[in-house]
């Protein structure tokens, strides 16, 4: 054992919920200062924060403040706690633009809700997050309450490292609400792991200067090519980053996670709390002699579609299930394997479905009948199939 | 003891209605669990959170001690703690439950409410009377969690009343924390009182 292993053992297993997890994630990555507003499923965050009396917590009178004050804790340098949903998440997001483009490495947490669509919803959904694709932040998605703790250390590394905005989302009451296990690294460890904020990349680090102002197109264009490759680098932090993690805290993540995925002949993706579900799923479906296998997404952004096709690419179907939809054009993980599918001249069929939409459950029974599906077609699947529990629709 | 809900897990459904601390007893079993070396999940399921609205709260967990992934709802389970039965017929909730199963029924003797209950292994307790005695009331509601939690623990021979008692001396919530020698008195009371299940009618 080494001797940072030995010195990340000393953690504290409680029950806790995934709310509270990502609480104490901002806490031990150091955040002073909390900026908030509430909404549904994230209040316990809040709540959770508010009774931690080391922190400023602030409540602003809107999300949209939310942002536009955590931007400014993060122009000073300070770490600052950001947590919202659905509603407050869409809110944000004409500074979430700002944020990104800015450099500013700030970390929010969301527990993914269904937005006011055609009513009112507080089940998961991910379109909230998802939402945010083209704005520059990187999104890593969680399956457990020990997940969202730890994937909000691991991005205020990588958000600092790459000068980059991070989301670390979960699947709203899935995650938020539900009572589990999770090993609460020591307060100084974390610490040490999460490091001295790096500032060499911040805007601030070459002095002052004029910011928020009109950007002539050559360099307006530029600054977003640089980002565009600086999200694609961040695979490279990531491991690093995951790679130090795991050394201290026993615990190894990595950008996807595959299952029984080297002699798959069908491979099941997801992201978020159903790969738990799927994961059952597979594994009654192993028993039976079935080769299946599945990939648990963890990041959206940076899309680690090369990744995914050296685990997946050797299987004749691919599956994703999206627990969100684009109208018109299904699913939107679905959509990235899709293309990484194509660019990477892989020949597995894809199946997408789309899931759980609003909260609705997502059970192993219903996986194993998308798995029933795609083993009885063998021509060319719809572009987007729809899981109920009542079967597979168009 | 084995579900066939999930691979080879145990689940558990709590339902009560709002101030009852139906939720609170399924935190209350969920550390209990976790102390005794399982890894549980519990659900706590949200709808409008109001006094007297139904309000439930489900326990998944493997009985080999191993991790549970599934986080579905609780669909089908083996054990159902039952804080108001008139939510039975409320909730259409008997179709619902595999016949045979064990319902702990906070109930008084001879209640009209537990012939709706005969498919199941039933086991009755006064939870209403032994929250009344020990003052645990939130003005005219009775709050049932160390009570039925108590009952849990002797019906379900999972966990142990003194693992009952650790726990919430230990981490017990907000809730039974400001009140925790009445709790654990309720605790007891719920233990001792909670009658033998009665089988099923063939």
């Amino acid at each position: 054992m080494s001797s940072r292993l030995a010195e990340g053992r000393r953690q504290t297993a409680r029950m806790i919920n995934g709310a509270e997890a990502m609480a104490l994630g901002f806490e031990l990555a150091g955040a002073r200062i909390a900026y908030t507003y509430p909404i549904t499923p994230q209040i316990e965050v809040m709540e959770t924060l508010s009774r931690n009396g080391e922190i400023a917590y602030v409540q602003a009178d809107s999300e949209y403040n939310v942002l536009a004050g955590a931007q400014g804790v993060a122009w000073t340098g300070e770490r600052c706690a950001v947590a919202t949903a659905s509603q407050g998440l869409v809110l944000m997001s004409e500074v979430m633009w700002e944020v990104a483009g800015n450099r500013l490495p700030l970390v929010m947490g969301v527990f993914n809700r269904g937005l006011k669509g055609p009513g009112w919803n507080l089940g998961a959904q991910q379109n909230d997050t998802l939402f945010m694709r083209d704005t520059g932040w990187l999104q890593f998605y969680c399956e457990s309450a020990q997940e969202v703790l730890d994937f909000i250390l691991i991005a205020f590394r990588v958000a600092e490292e790459s000068c980059l905005p991070a989301i670390v989302a979960g699947d709203g009451f899935y995650l938020s609400h539900e009572t589990e296990e999770v090993r609460i690294p020591d307060r100084a460890v974390a610490l040490a792991f999460v490091g001295e904020r790096v500032r060499s990349g911040d805007p601030m680090a070459a002095g002052g200067g004029n910011y928020g102002g009109l950007m002539a197109p050559p360099k307006y264009s530029r600054a977003c090519q640089r980002m565009h490759h600086d999200v694609t680098r961040v695979a490279a932090v990531f491991a690093a980053a995951a790679a130090e993690f795991a050394d201290r805290f026993g615990r190894s993540y990595h950008l996807l996670s595959p299952v029984h995925h080297h002699d798959a002949e069908t491979v099941v993706v997801a992201a978020g709390t159903v790969c738990g579900t799927v994961r059952d799923a597979v594994e009654r479906r192993r028993r039976r002699g079935d080769k299946v296998g599945m990939v648990k997404l963890h990041a959206f952004r940076p899309f680690p579609g090369d990744a995914l096709l050296a685990a997946a690419g050797g299987a004749a179907k691919i599956a994703v299930l999206d627990r969100n939809l684009a109208p018109g054009m299904g699913g939107i993980f679905a959509a990235e394997v899709r293309l990484a599918l194509h660019r990477l001249r892989c020949p597995a069929t894809l199946y997408s479905f789309v899931t759980g939409l609003g909260g609705a459950d997502v059970t192993p029974e219903m996986v194993e009948r998308a798995l029933e599906y795609m083993g009885a077609e063998n021509g060319r699947p719809p572009e987007t199939l729809f899981l109920y529990e009542t079967g597979v629709e168009e | 003891m084995m579900g066939e809900g999930s691979a080879s897990s145990f689940e558990i459904a709590i339902h009560g209605r709002g101030g009852q601390a139906a939720k609170t007893a399924g935190e209350v079993i969920v550390h209990t669990l976790y102390r005794k070396g399982f890894s549980p999940h519990g659900q706590p399921r949200y709808t409008a959170d109001r006094m007297g609205a139904p309000v439930s709260y489900a326990i998944r967990f493997r009985p080999d001690r191993a991790r549970i992934f599934d986080r579905s709802w609780v669909r089908h389970p083996q054990v159902v703690v039952l804080c108001d039965i008139s939510l039975v017929e409320q909730l259409d909730l008997a179709p619902t439950w595999r016949p045979g199963i064990t319902v702990i029924v906070n109930a008084a003797p001879e209640s009209p409410g537990l012939a709706a209950l005969a498919a199941f292994r039933v086991a009755r307790v006064d939870a209403n009377r032994i929250a009344r005695e020990v003052g645990l009331m939130k003005g005219s509601v009775p709050i049932l969690s160390t009570a039925m939690a108590g009952a849990f623990a002797r019906v379900s021979g999972l966990i142990t009343l003194d693992d009952v008692l650790e726990a919430l001396r230990r981490e017990g919530t907000a809730a039974v924390g400001q009140n925790l020698e009445a709790n654990i008195q309720a605790a007891h009371r719920g233990f001792a009182e909670v009658e033998d299940p009665v089988e099923p009618a063939r």
